[in-house]
């Protein structure tokens, strides 16, 4: 019983001294923000396309095409208009506007093309204007297929317009 | 031991930081989205006689004909098995070298076959074909044929036609 005690004793002594060599080493300290601006960094993105309708303007008057229904033949001219969401976010960022070459994925003499685009409304010619800051920017795109009316051969292909990408890309300062 | 898996390690960091260099100077953002998930199809011209591309009568056969002769009526189908209307008509007439034959095709409803012709897909047109050697034909025309003759039918897109 008395030994134990003593043992009891010592452990004691022990940790007060542990704890005693904690207190010997910190300084007072204290942190603070330098500043409560926090930066993010923007952002530049295209959603994937919404397809409208699709309208033969090869015929007088107009007529709709069913692309899951109708076929294509030389001759064919097909639109469709697509909505695409831009988000554009960042200061300085500018942006341009470019398509895809999609030709290596159509039947020859078929060709996939932007022939009439809007941002928000306005009229966008990707050779001059460029995308500035803003997010949900309304990019409306209408594609035309289009089918040699010289074509040959190219019977019985698909053409598919997904191949077709619009592409952001920030434009250097 | 320690030490040189540090030296490792900071060596390898150092490579990352050289292609993330590499990387940023090249490229600036950019994204990309899919115009359109729509496929559509280019159609295919198919036009049949008899349900085969190339029919050749059996029993339209015809043996010593004499001027005047005819061999026939023979009816055949003439149908689209495409997928987009066609025009078709006879583009030519081929009897045996020397044998003057002369070929009429008629059908129910009227129509003229050397005239194009309109079919939507799926449909299809019955003709009666006879083949006449006419009474102008020449001495020079005895003793010839034993060789088919051949009448061609073409198919075209109907739509956008001049």
């Amino acid at each position: 019983m008395r030994t134990r005690t003593k043992a009891g004793i010592a452990a004691g002594a022990a940790t007060v001294l542990l704890m005693g060599g904690f207190g010997s080493t910190a300084l007072w300290m204290d942190a603070a923000p330098s500043s409560e601006v926090s930066v993010s960094t923007g952002h530049l993105r295209i959603s994937d396309g919404t397809p409208g309708e699709w309208t033969d303007v090869s015929v007088t008057p107009n007529a709709p095409f069913d692309p899951e229904n109708d076929y294509l033949v030389p001759g064919d001219r097909v639109r469709s208009t697509t909505e695409f969401t831009i988000d554009a976010e960042g200061q300085n960022l500018r942006a341009e506007l470019s398509f895809s070459d999609a030709a290596a994925d159509l039947p020859d003499d078929v060709t996939v093309t932007a022939v009439d685009i809007t941002l928000d409304g306005e009229q966008f010619d990707p050779e001059t204007d460029q995308i500035q800051p803003g997010d949900d920017q309304e990019l409306e795109v209408t594609f035309e297929i289009a089918f040699d009316i010289d074509a040959e051969g190219s019977q019985n292909q698909s053409v598919n317009v997904d191949s077709v990408k619009a592409i952001v890309s920030q434009a250097r300062p | 031991m320690r030490r040189k898996k540090i030296l490792v390690g900071i060596a390898a960091g150092g490579m990352l930081a050289g292609l993330a260099a590499v990387q940023g100077t090249a490229a600036l953002w950019q994204d990309s989205g899919s115009a359109s998930d729509t496929v559509a199809m280019t159609g295919t011209v198919g036009l049949t006689l008899n349900g085969v591309d190339d029919y050749q009568w059996t029993t339209m056969a015809a043996g010593n004909m004499k001027p005047g002769d005819s061999v026939g009526p023979q009816s055949f189908v003439v149908e689209n098995d495409g997928n987009i209307p066609v025009q078709y008509r006879v583009t030519d007439f081929a009897p045996p070298t020397g044998l003057p034959l002369t070929y009429s095709a008629t059908r129910i409803g009227g129509g003229d076959i050397a005239a194009w012709r309109t079919l939507a897909p799926g449909a299809s047109e019955t003709w009666s074909v006879t083949i006449t050697l006419p009474t102008t034909a020449p001495n020079s025309a005895q003793g010839k044929g034993g060789t088919p003759a051949v009448l061609t039918i073409t198919a075209r897109q109907a739509k956008h036609v001049l």
